[in-house]
């Protein structure tokens, strides 16, 4: 991976959370395509949707996504 | 509201991909008799003219809108059909769209040099596939998505 690139770790803490990607959807109001896309690092979030999934996950933003060294 | 969500993305995605072609592809033959000069048209023409306007509205207003316009819903589940995915894709189809149509413009410029086809049918051809090409493009990427 290149340096800076983003680092998602938003299916690791869904699954520790025990939510499946349809119940974080609809935490957030977002359609599951959505967290899908994200999981997958084809779709990058707005700042105002990582908020809401860190928030939604009790997590922090930075425990969701970072960059690559 | 998370399943109601899915069934209606994938009914959007369909009603945008198949009625985006169709309306592509009904240009040449069912459409081509509004290339006359109005004096001269039917009955049968103004009911194409007028089919062809409505469903160009409704292609633009179901992209537009996240879709179902007119379909009493939530707010929640309004915002998630147009959640920001469906803006970007929506960001990305309108881009497909401009290129299609410059493409097109090119092509169709050099049709019409050449006495194939009339200027009036240029601008027809230009306005569907600015309708139809953002709808299939936002369809084919919502399919690609639905992992």
């Amino acid at each position: 991976m290149a340096d800076g690139e983003l680092v998602c770790r938003l299916r690791e803490a869904r699954t520790e959370a025990g939510l499946t990607q349809l119940e974080l959807a609809e935490r957030v109001g977002v359609s599951r395509k959505t967290i899908n896309t994200v999981e997958n690092g084809v779709f990058i979030p707005s700042t105002l949707l990582a908020l809401k999934l860190a928030r939604a996950l009790g997590k922090s933003v930075e425990d969701l996504f970072g960059l690559s060294d | 509201m998370t399943v109601e969500i899915e069934k209606l993305t994938r009914r959007r995605r369909m009603v945008l991909a198949t009625s985006g072609l169709l309306f592509i592809i009904l240009q040449p033959t069912v459409y081509n008799t509004l290339d006359a000069p109005m004096a001269t048209w039917r009955a049968v023409d103004w009911v194409k003219a007028s089919s062809f306007a409505l469903w160009s509205a409704m292609l633009i207003l179901i992209l537009l809108t996240g879709g179902f316009p007119f379909r009493k819903l939530s707010q929640a589940t309004r915002s998630a059909l147009n959640d920001e995915l469906t803006r970007d894709n929506r960001r990305v189809g309108y881009m497909a769209g401009y290129w299609a149509m410059m493409i097109a413009a090119a092509v169709l410029f050099a049709l019409a040099q050449a006495d194939f086809i009339t200027p009036s049918e240029c601008l027809r051809y230009l306005f569907a596939i600015g309708v139809a090409f953002p709808a299939i493009r936002f369809a084919a990427l919502e399919r690609r998505q639905d992992g």
